[in-house]
């Protein structure tokens, strides 16, 4: 059976959604910049576990999580080093209240910028997906395959830190290989909206959130659009009240 | 968001309340509270989901419970990546949505910050 085949699922899915899932799915089995094929889905894998893992249960219920230690109940037999598991549970299971200063001190010669950023773009990628399906009482895709490959290395040298915790492509200045990330924006788009550049340290991030917005939310020319929206059955208005009531209930201020 | 697609198309009855505490008032959107009812059962897995997937299927249809799903998925994502990544509120919106924030007391969440 392919990869998101919804005949059976007792409803009628428009078809660009398994279409831009089976595509992420691909793609977050391989090796990406800072991470292999094998440890992408290891995040994936521990974020789905996130939700049972005692520590994440107990620091969700802490007036601070930083006040409450211990290990986290893993699933992938060390595949992931123990900065970037934390890493994973914390922004699976309480992102509001993730520090600046949280993020610095799980940095280090092995887990940079980079490794994070990829990281966090993996997880995102597929938390929406899940979400989706567990919205609609579907059951969870299978895993990935994942694919053999080394990751690249590649970091944008033109990144710099604009305001947010990790450094960014703002748009200004972007280097031939990932000209194409902020291509079809448009220009009341510009600068680059803080949500769309969060994760361009590494490139291909952005490229999947792109995917993503143009199936479950929006396309870039839908962003202009306030009333129907081509080929949905929710209005814009009904869109934005779903979006809003997910966001406040993730208590997530941007 | 919400207010700019709500005035476009001449929807004078929006209340953005209903995006903090639904049972406060009716949204003013056509299936708000069933929209909402969703979202949130949705987002914190709560054991009222199949009963808010079939409201808001007998209200809207099948088509549009399909397409919240989606929505839902979109925002679970685009909350962790703003929050991951600790970016503030971007500079041009900052004036724009002073009042709404002041409102609903936004800057309650731990995740709020402002451009430097």
């Amino acid at each position: 059976m392919p990869a998101f085949d919804y005949k059976d699922s007792g409803y009628q899915i428009r078809a660009d959604l398994p279409a831009a899932y089976r595509k992420i799915w691909r793609e977050l089995g391989a090796a990406g910049n800072w991470w292999t094929g094998r440890q992408r889905i290891a995040v994936v894998a521990e974020s789905r576990a996130s939700r049972q893992c005692a520590l994440c249960n107990e620091r969700e219920a802490a007036l601070s999580p930083s006040r409450v230690c211990g290990e986290h109940d893993q699933v992938t037999d060390g595949l992931l080093p123990a900065n970037a598991l934390d890493a994973v549970h914390r922004i699976n299971t309480d992102a509001a209240r993730l520090a600046k200063a949280w993020l610095e001190n799980l940095l280090s010669s092995e887990f940079g910028y980079g490794h994070y950023v990829e990281l966090l773009g993996v997880l995102v990628a597929a938390k929406s997906i899940d979400a989706f399906h567990e919205a609609l009482g579907l059951p969870l895709e299978p895993l990935p395959e994942a694919l053999e490959g080394d990751p690249s290395g590649y970091a944008p040298r033109e990144a710099r830190f604009a305001g947010a915790w990790v450094p960014v492509l703002t748009g200004e200045e972007l280097a031939a290989q990932d000209a194409d990330i902020y291509a079809e924006l448009p220009l009341d788009l510009r600068p680059v909206p803080n949500v769309l550049s969060a994760m361009s340290l590494v490139p291909d991030a952005v490229r999947m959130l792109f995917k993503l917005n143009a199936a479950q939310y929006l396309d870039i020319p839908g962003f202009a659009r306030f009333d129907r929206l081509p080929g949905r059955a929710l209005n814009r208005s009904q869109v934005e009240l779903v979006a809003a009531r997910v966001s406040a209930l993730n208590d997530c201020f941007y | 968001m919400l207010r700019v697609s709500a005035q476009s198309t001449g929807n004078t009855s929006l209340n953005l309340h209903a995006i903090t505490n639904p049972e406060s008032a009716p949204s003013g959107i056509q299936g708000g509270a069933s929209l909402t009812a969703f979202a949130e059962a949705a987002v914190t897995n709560s054991s009222d989901l199949p009963e808010a997937r079939g409201r808001l299927k007998r209200e809207l249809g099948e088509a549009a419970l399909v397409d919240a799903a989606a929505v839902v998925g979109n925002f679970e994502r685009m909350t962790r990546i703003a929050d991951g990544a600790g970016i503030p509120m971007d500079e041009r919106n900052v004036e724009f949505t002073r009042e709404v924030r002041e409102s609903l007391d936004l800057g309650r969440f731990a995740s709020a910050r402002l451009p430097a």
